[in-house]
């Protein structure tokens, strides 16, 4: 544990130094990642697929705002899109075009998730975005891990439409507009996957903010169970073809490292809990104060084993006496 | 001599204004009731079109069944279904752009007031050096 606060302590203050370099760095890096995943689960147009487009994509992510990021990668998606089939670009316009008209004032803080979330999703840790909301974040934030979700879904129905075979043409556009449409309208997966994240959002939150302690952890157990119950019970209720096994590896996988991003961003030490009574003129006061963990980086003292070596380099030696003398006799 | 406490003043100010203060000085040139009416005919068009393009989207994908049921005789009950939807969709977004709108106001108002604390101490902070440099000067 100590070691851990340690190296907290050291990262942290690496980033302070750092910041700079390092937040268009992270965001370069995630773009790339995005951007991979992009090709390899869409991956129509091949000029995106090309090294020099993904590091020049990244390069310009690195320096916009959220918004801007997610506006690009968005765009990028429908090039993907366009690529398959034009007029099957429209449907997915269509949605973007809905979430954004009705969701965009609540996600604007949390813009991030909705390009996170379809990655969590093909990672299988989707509980992992919706437990570090509900840790850190607005309930607000459930909208956000809504419209990530949507898109995963929206793209999933894409390129199992795609993969149907034949091909999309100008005349059986038709069709395979409907196909999208047949698909991601009547996935029962999605609703029950909604349902799973916005609930863990909000109950998480709800739990972290009570006054108990270990209200963190006690906050992400319940979420993890809670996620789990539902797709289970869901996935059973609405005959899904799930993967139960992955699941719950996925959501295990998920709470671990929630917890231990918690622990980095806010280390508390229940063991010194204190409870302070005051009043001023209105009112009385119950504070109960749970303080940081903090543990001092050890110093490292280099000793020196050799002995100081003698040159014959005397320079340094004439000036210092030069400089002493002068001082004397002023 | 570099005056620390004016530093951390400065650059409190500037990065308020590169930042939150963009968006809080627009939303301080509305009353909270007007920004709170603006908010409502804006959430207002932003479902309407929303709504327009999902029910366009929808006849797309059940084409021939919303033609038969446009010109069958229950016409009328899928007007209603539809207008049902619609509006029971624009009160909840409108009772959320209205918490929402509030919220938003309440907090640019709080940080407006410490930005406006940040500029006043500056203005003493300069009326002092102008005095210090009138003192001199005599």
């Amino acid at each position: 544990m100590t070691k851990l606060l340690v190296w907290r302590d050291r990262l942290r203050v690496i980033y302070r130094d750092y910041e700079v370099l390092l937040r268009p760095l992270w965001k370069f890096v995630l773009s790339l990642i995005v951007l991979i995943f992009m090709n390899q689960t869409l991956g129509y147009d091949e000029r995106l697929k090309n090294g020099i487009v993904l590091v020049v994509v990244s390069l310009i992510s690195a320096f916009v705002p959220p918004a801007g990021f997610v506006l690009m990668m968005a765009m990028l998606a429908l090039v993907h899109a366009y690529a398959l089939a034009s007029l099957l670009a429209l449907p997915v316009l269509g949605v973007f075009l809905v979430l954004f008209l009705l969701f965009e004032r609540y996600v604007s803080a949390y813009s991030y998730v909705i390009v996170l979330m379809p990655l969590a999703m093909f990672f299988h840790i989707p509980l992992l975005p919706a437990l570090l909301l509900g840790l850190m974040a607005e309930p607000v934030g459930a909208v956000s891990s809504f419209c990530g979700m949507v898109v995963y879904f929206l793209f999933e129905s894409f390129k199992n439409t795609a993969a149907l075979g034949g091909g999309v043409t100008l005349d059986n556009v038709m069709n395979s507009y409907q196909g999208l449409m047949e698909e991601f309208l009547q996935n029962k997966a999605m609703p029950l996957y909604l349902a799973a994240v916005t609930v863990v959002v909000l109950i998480v939150y709800l739990i972290r903010r009570l006054a108990v302690p270990h209200a963190f952890l006690i906050a992400v157990l319940a979420g993890t169970v809670l996620f789990l119950t539902i797709l289970l019970i869901g996935e059973l209720a609405l005959r899904v073809e799930g993967e139960p096994l992955l699941l719950l590896l996925g959501s295990l996988v998920s709470a671990g490292l929630a917890m231990l991003i918690q622990f980095i961003a806010l280390p508390l030490d229940y063991s010194r809990i204190e409870q302070i009574e005051f009043s001023d003129d209105d009112y009385y006061y119950y504070v109960k104060a749970v303080p940081k963990m903090q543990v001092a980086a050890p110093k490292v003292r280099v000793k020196r084993i050799n002995a100081q070596k003698i040159t014959n380099n005397t320079a340094d030696l004439y000036e210092t006496l030069q400089q002493v003398s002068s001082e004397k006799k002023e | 001599m570099l005056d620390q406490r004016k530093i951390a003043v400065m650059a409190r100010l500037a990065v308020y204004e590169k930042g939150a203060g963009k968006g809080d000085i627009r939303i301080s040139s509305y009353s909270n009731l007007d920004y709170v009416r603006y908010e409502i005919l804006k959430t207002f068009f932003r479902v309407t079109a929303a709504m327009a393009l999902i029910l366009f989207m929808l006849a797309a994908y059940k084409a021939d069944y919303f033609v038969k049921q446009v010109t069958s005789e229950n016409y009328q009950l899928y007007l209603f279904l539809g207008a049902a939807v619609y509006l029971l969709v624009l009160f909840f977004s409108e009772i959320a752009a209205v918490f929402s709108a509030m919220h938003r106001y309440r907090q640019s108002k709080g940080r407006l007031k410490e930005h406006y604390n940040n500029l006043r101490s500056m203005r003493r902070y300069y009326r002092e050096e102008e005095q210090e440099k009138e003192q001199e000067k005599e």
